[in-house]
């Protein structure tokens, strides 16, 4: 009877062993991934707060139907340029700029992607009549508006 | 008797190791379960924090019949787009879905639309855009 609760205990070790050994294997796994989750969420809210762009030098060209603004990232973030999205009248547009444009600091072509804090960009885009408003994206959601 | 005896501990014995196997594999196996539950849960939880969308309509120019929303897709996952759930003034309600700008998948950065075939009434409005993964973005806007 000795025996019987002796081997009894020891069938219950190990399969308490093997059991822990499991679940302490996807715990780990499990912590890891929302570790690495939240600091990517964490990152993406500082990211969102560093960043502030306004739009100015606002001009309508009547004649060849285009409006001419430019963008200065007033943030401490920098920001990839080829992913701002353009509203004009509420009506988001991907139609590419006229030629030359867009211009990086004064520059065309831009030797980046990225419009640095305290950097500019110059856009021109043909418009059918002249918008009400402005509205630029960045990547991460933030947003400036015309007129502010 | 002697035999008795011994055959009597050998059957408590058998029994005795049967029952415990049986149990702890009956509990090994409900904790294996457990923890692959927990573990779907847990790297659902964690991709949902990976996600993010964001309606960046002009709240003060939102188109008219159709009403169009813009949702930017401002996360580091891809996400289903044709799972997108609309609710205007808390309702939900049936939109056109689509991705804009030329994009085959709602990538970090893609563009989708929903085009909600109404007129709304003059004033102000909200809209509420939720994602498969429970991610969702509103805008109070007006028209």
């Amino acid at each position: 009877m000795g025996f019987s609760v002796t081997a009894a205990s020891v069938i219950f070790g190990i399969a308490m062993i093997a059991s822990l050994s499991a679940a302490s294997s996807v715990y780990w796994q499990t912590a890891t991934h929302l570790e690495e989750s939240r600091r990517v969420a964490e990152e993406r809210t500082l990211d969102a707060v560093r960043t502030t762009m306004t739009i100015t030098n606002y001009v309508w060209n009547n004649g060849p139907k285009t409006v001419e603004f430019t963008i200065t990232n007033e943030g401490t973030s920098a920001l990839d340029f080829t992913s701002f999205n353009y509203l004009f009248s509420g009506t988001i547009t991907f139609a590419a700029q006229e030629a030359n444009y867009p211009k990086l600091n004064g520059a065309s072509p831009p030797n980046s992607n990225l419009l640095l804090p305290g950097e500019t960009l110059d856009c021109r885009f043909s418009q059918i009549s002249e918008p009400t408003a402005i509205q630029v994206v960045a990547a991460n959601g933030a947003i400036a508006h015309y007129p502010g | 008797m002697g035999a008795d005896t011994t055959s009597t501990q050998l059957i408590f014995f058998i029994a005795a190791t049967v029952l415990a196997t049986a149990t702890a594999g009956i509990l090994s196996g409900i904790v294996i379960d457990l923890s692959g539950k927990a573990s779907i849960k847990g790297r659902a939880f964690g991709d949902e924090l990976q996600s993010e969308v964001e309606v960046i309509n002009d709240a003060s120019r939102v188109s008219n019949n159709p009403v169009l929303f813009y949702v930017k897709n401002t996360g580091a996952k891809t996400l289903d787009w044709y799972n997108m759930t609309v609710l205007v003034d808390g309702t939900i309600v049936t939109t056109t879905k689509s991705l804009l700008g030329g994009e085959t998948t709602f990538r970090t950065g893609a563009v989708a639309q929903a085009s909600y075939a109404t007129t709304l009434a003059a004033g102000d409005h909200n809209v509420r855009v939720v994602m498969e993964n429970g991610v969702a973005d509103d805008l109070k806007f007006r028209i």
